[in-house]
């Protein structure tokens, strides 16, 4: 521990001194009040527990340049939403300056008890224009730009722009694309190795009720989002043998008034969650199920609950897993402490803890692993069973659009869809060879291509 | 937008009785500087408390408010925390507690923020020691118990609903000294208390029951336990004849049922029948060795006709314990606090929860040890009408014996001399279908923990972290950062200062006594326990203490305000279980950990 000492010694010697000074008029006695110790004197002091340090070394921390690390940065915040609002105010209260945020909804009652930026008379308003308003006014010193519209609707340059992404997002699939598009960014080398100037880390929170988790990403070096995407099951569903047959739980006759009787009586229009007179319509039509095979508990917020796959949400936990984000964001940005490695749960019911562990990567990840996947397919299939197949598969992808030593078949635009929709019910000998490499591009990877060797069995 | 109601989120979590308690109470901050004491009130004002008020003696803007700072450069942190913006050099003076209250009474129209600055310092404020008359700005006694907008004492009768509102203190980043001040007093008022505090990357919780405990009567969240009782009506079917002789109807037609039939028996059925079977071929007796347990998981499987197909059968297998599981009578845990005193020896000043528990006790004794059935089921594959059937069963049998356990309470009220009304019917419901879940937490206080030996129960719980270290890193395990958080207090309430470059040996000193008072050492150099106390470990941690020096870090404080927020969500609405009792995070690598110190 002997370089502890030293390093304290080298240390803002002039700060140290004028604090000894000040050591025992640190109470209200007469005159100025000390100004209490802030972030600041944690960048500018070392330790035995900077990021070099650390189970994920970062950099090494010096004590004369960390402030203007922070201070110079730029960091996108994507979500202005529960995790949003707070991670706006952690980055405006930790020293950063410049700030995007992007996010493509507006506000709504709902969102009042934790999102608290927004008043009553935003309503309705974009979030991120209301949310960077805010924190510019209250913190006269921050640079907060918003951004209102869908991630996937910023050209891919825009992305790279920033030192940082912080994510606090509520669904899967704008992880995955934010997350294929960053991990696109990054530039392998021959021999495999990433170059670290092209990795942006991203930081990203999530929250369910009271429990929550926070992540950090280098893209390449840990884990990405899609080497986890197996923790995050599509969501649950009852059996629709139950739903239609067998129901006895009120959940059972929402998700029948909305499954399956909505469509029945009204084949042309879609059910809009947000429109009272609609979620009326199907609690009605609950309860009537309800009623007819005695099943009690049906009531209209429990239909919203099931309709809209409401998830609870409360102040607390996102202030909780906002500030673990932004936390992480200085310590890798200044390294004046260490990285989390890589995952931290946090459990706010019973005997409130976190945990953190490494989520490894995923040997097989199509998206931060550079090796080709290998399918086998009959050579007789159709191309859109292969494109089934990669819906239906473990990649879980969307829509997907694949270019072999032709354009096989592309989802957009329309004029190339129309060209390439014939190859569709082709076999595949007609189309490749075996063993041919196919790129893959999908809008859930944003602006990552898999590469697939097709085999024929 | 298709709920008006801006509280739906969270009332999905705790209901109408949760969010009507947290209306009825009122919240008061001590120490308005610290962000942590912020975020704690603006993660109680959003969901929606009653009131709050926030304590300060200091004053903001005015000619002092320029930064004395020699240096040209501004600084890096303006303003560590959001509610108390940077004064301009034009700003009027006015005092730091008003500031932050109308900041956060933004934050919801629903909540009455109000402010006070005593006349005295807020040491003095908080003990109580000025020595002329105390007044409501010079005493927080005095300010607690003659406020009306303060629910001090507690009504006498809560709201219909069972709703009682109750004032809970937030002392934030206050001077040690003050924060055991506060202590001493909000147990002598008995008012809970939360003391949080930030320090460098290391955040502090520290929780403190108004009484000696937490009585948590609803508790939520993982490992509810079911109320079935399989193993009661097959040891003895007139216990429960509705369903036994329902059961035994199910059962009988089984062999005769079509394939969609026999995929829908609800488990309790399978497992009923199976048990039964069991016992008449060992002797009455039901599974109880590892290997019978497994013998019986068989037999149920053996029951089906396709086991792959019936998921029926697959569910009454994975909860096969149901049926060979205790009997449910009355946790031991909770037959221990219906011993005590203050449930044997009731008066008319004894809390509800008292007086429930000895109602409870009589009841027991005239049902096996059981405590009113719970009544509610818990989803199982079933057709529909033996579905709600079973739900009916169980409900109509819940709703009898709660009947009878009004009757057994409002008798004890009676003798007590109280109105019926002084437990509301919901109360009652609340804490009968409850008992297996009802957990008790002994809250000791920050007082008592810094000035008195620690109990055995203390001594126990500390030494058993010793062997849970952080796997990756064992410097990074919370109770090593908590023994270096009250050395750091220990140490401000010697010198006044929290200690900085120079200081590490005295504070060693301080943190080998601490340990020593839960009857801890630091290990020998070689020694191969645990690996935790290494001497090593705790020098790493006090040189990052002193590279702290009592320092600010906005992200810190925001976490830990965040959990602060939640537990008084807790203390207020009784319905999930309070930390016991300091809650330690550690930001340098992201983990946190409960010490019952």
């Amino acid at each position: 521990m002997k370089r502890e000492a030293d390093e304290l010694n080298e240390m803002d010697n002039h700060k140290v001194d004028e604090r000894k000074k000040q050591h025992g008029s640190q109470d209200q006695t007469a005159g100025e009040k000390r100004k209490r110790n802030d972030l600041e004197t944690i960048l500018s002091r070392g330790g035995d527990f900077t990021s070099e340090y650390g189970a994920l070394p970062m950099g090494e921390h010096d004590p004369s340049t960390a402030a203007s690390k922070i201070l110079d940065a730029k960091v996108l915040v994507v979500g202005a939403g529960g995790l949003g609002c707070e991670l706006l105010k952690d980055l405006a209260c930790s020293g950063f300056r410049n700030i995007d945020v992007i996010d493509l909804d507006t506000i709504d009652v709902t969102n009042l008890n934790r999102q608290f930026l927004f008043r009553q008379k935003d309503v309705g308003s974009a979030k991120s224009e209301v949310a960077a308003r805010f924190i510019n006014e209250r913190c006269p010193w921050m640079n907060v730009k918003a951004h209102m519209g869908k991630i996937q609707d910023k050209p891919l340059e825009w992305y790279k722009g920033f030192d940082v992404i912080i994510s606090g997002l509520d669904n899967v699939e704008a992880r995955r694309w934010l997350n294929g598009t960053v991990v696109g960014f990054v530039e392998v080398d021959e021999d495999g190795d990433p170059d670290p100037e092209t990795i942006i880390p991203i930081i990203d929170g999530g929250t369910e009720g009271f429990r929550g988790q926070a992540r950090v990403i280098l893209p390449r070096i840990t884990s990405c989002f899609e080497c986890s995407l197996d923790a995050f099951p599509p969501q649950r569903t009852f059996p629709m043998c139950t739903i239609a047959e067998t129901p006895r739980l009120p959940e059972h006759c929402i998700s029948y008034a909305f499954m399956l009787q909505w469509p029945k009586e009204f084949p042309e229009k879609k059910l809009d969650k947000d429109s009272p007179t609609d979620m009326q319509w199907v609690y009605e039509r609950a309860k009537e199920r309800a009623e007819k095979y005695n099943i009690k508990g049906v009531t209209y917020m429990l239909t919203m609950g099931v309709v809209k796959n409401i998830i609870p949400a409360v102040a607390s936990t996102n202030a909780v897993v906002a500030a673990a984000c932004v936390n992480e964001c200085v310590k890798l940005l200044s390294f004046a402490s260490q990285t989390l490695n890589t995952y931290m749960m946090y459990m706010g019911t019973e005997g409130v803890y976190s945990h953190t562990f490494v989520y490894e990567r995923k040997e097989e990840c199509p998206v931060c692993q550079s090796k080709s996947r290998n399918v086998k397919m009959d050579k007789t299939a159709t191309l859109n069973e292969l494109i089934q197949s990669l819906v239906d598969g473990d990649l879980r992808l969307k829509k997907p659009s694949l270019v072999g030593t032709n354009t096989l078949y592309m989802q957009k635009p329309p004029a190339l869809e129309a060209m390439t929709r014939s190859n569709l019910d082709k076999k595949l000998e007609e189309l490749m060879a075996s063993g041919e490499e196919i790129t893959v591009t999908d809008e859930v990877l944003g602006g990552r291509s898999i590469s697939l060797i097709v085999e024929f069995a | 937008m298709a709920s008006s109601n801006k509280y739906d989120r969270q009332l999905r979590l705790w209901g109408a009785a949760g969010q009507e308690s947290l209306a009825l109470s009122h919240v008061v901050l001590l120490g308005c500087e610290g962000t942590v004491g912020c975020e704690t009130l603006k993660n109680l004002i959003l969901p929606g408390i009653g009131g709050f008020t926030c304590i300060d003696k200091e004053i903001w803007g005015g000619p002092t408010s320029t930064p004395p700072s020699s240096s040209s450069s501004p600084p890096l942190i303006p303003s560590s925390n959001f509610f108390i913006p940077p004064p301009l050099p034009t700003s009027p003076p006015q005092p730091l507690a008003s500031v932050v209250s109308s900041t956060l009474q933004e934050l919801n129209p629903d909540v009455t923020g109000s402010y006070l600055v005593p006349s005295c310092s807020l040491h003095e404020f908080i003990s109580n020691s000025v020595p002329t008359a105390s007044t409501s700005t010079t005493s927080l006694k005095v300010f607690l118990t003659e406020n009306p907008n303060i629910p001090y004492p507690p009504p006498n009768l809560p709201s219909q609903s069972g709703a009682r509102g109750t004032a809970l203190l937030v002392g934030s980043d206050l001077n040690p000294e003050s924060s055991l001040a506060l202590s001493k007093v909000a147990r002598e008022l008995g008012v809970p208390l939360l003391l949080v505090r930030t320090y460098g990357m290391i955040g502090t919780l520290r929780i403190q029951a108004g009484g000696e405990e937490f009585n948590v009567v609803e508790p939520r969240g993982e490992g509810k336990k079911w109320d079935l009782r399989i193993r009661e009506t097959v040891e003895d079917p007139s216990s429960f004849p509705a369903l036994s002789s329902y059961v035994s109807s199910l059962v009988s037609s089984l062999p005769t049922m079509d394939q969609q039939e026999h995929g829908h028996v609800p488990y309790v059925a399978i497992l009923m029948s199976t048990l039964s079977n069991w016992r008449s071929t060992h002797s009455g007796n039901v599974p109880t060795t590892f290997q019978e347990k497994a013998e019986f998981r068989d037999m149920v499987e053996k029951g089906s006709r396709d086991f792959g197909m019936e998921v029926n059968y697959q569910e009454a297998k994975r909860e096969a314990y149901l049926a060979y599981g205790d009997v449910q009578e009355i946790p031991e845990h909770v037959k221990d606090i219906m011993g005590r005193d203050s449930v044997q020896k009731l008066t008319k000043g004894s809390g509800s929860f008292d007086i429930l528990l000895s109602a409870l006790s009589e009841f027991a004794k005239t049902h096996n040890g059981c405590p009113p059935m719970n009544g509610s089921i818990p989803d199982m594959t079933a057709s529909s009408t033996s579905y709600i059937d079973l739900q009916g069963i169980y409900f109509e049998r819940s709703k009898r014996e709660l009947e009878e356990f009004t009757g057994i309470v409002e008798n004890r009220l009676k003798e007590l001399g109280l109105p019926v009304e002084y437990i509301p019917l919901p109360t009652i419901s609340t804490f009968a279908k409850n008992v297996p879940n009802l957990t008790v937490v002994q809250s000791r206080s920050y007082h008592s923990e810094v000035t008195e030996p620690a109990g055995e129960e203390e001594r126990e719980a500390v030494q058993g972290l010793v062997w849970d270290p952080h796997s990756d890193a064992p410097v990074h395990t919370p109770l090593l950062w908590w023994v270096g958080i009250k050395s750091a207090e220990e140490y401000h309430r010697v010198k006044g200062t929290w200690p900085g470059v120079g200081d590490k040996g005295e504070l060693e000193k301080i943190a080998v006594s601490l340990l020593l008072r839960y009857g801890l050492s630091l290990e020998a150099p070689g020694s191969s326990s645990g690996g935790l106390l290494s001497p090593s470990n705790l020098s790493l941690v006090l040189g990052e203490i002193i590279r702290y020096e009592g320092s600010e870090n906005h992200c810190v404080g925001s976490v830990t305000g965040g959990v602060a927020g939640q537990e008084g969500v807790k203390v207020i609405t009784g319905i999930y279980t309070p930390v016991d009792n300091t809650y330690v995070f550690n930001g340098i690598a992201g983990v946190a950990g409960v010490v019952k110190g």
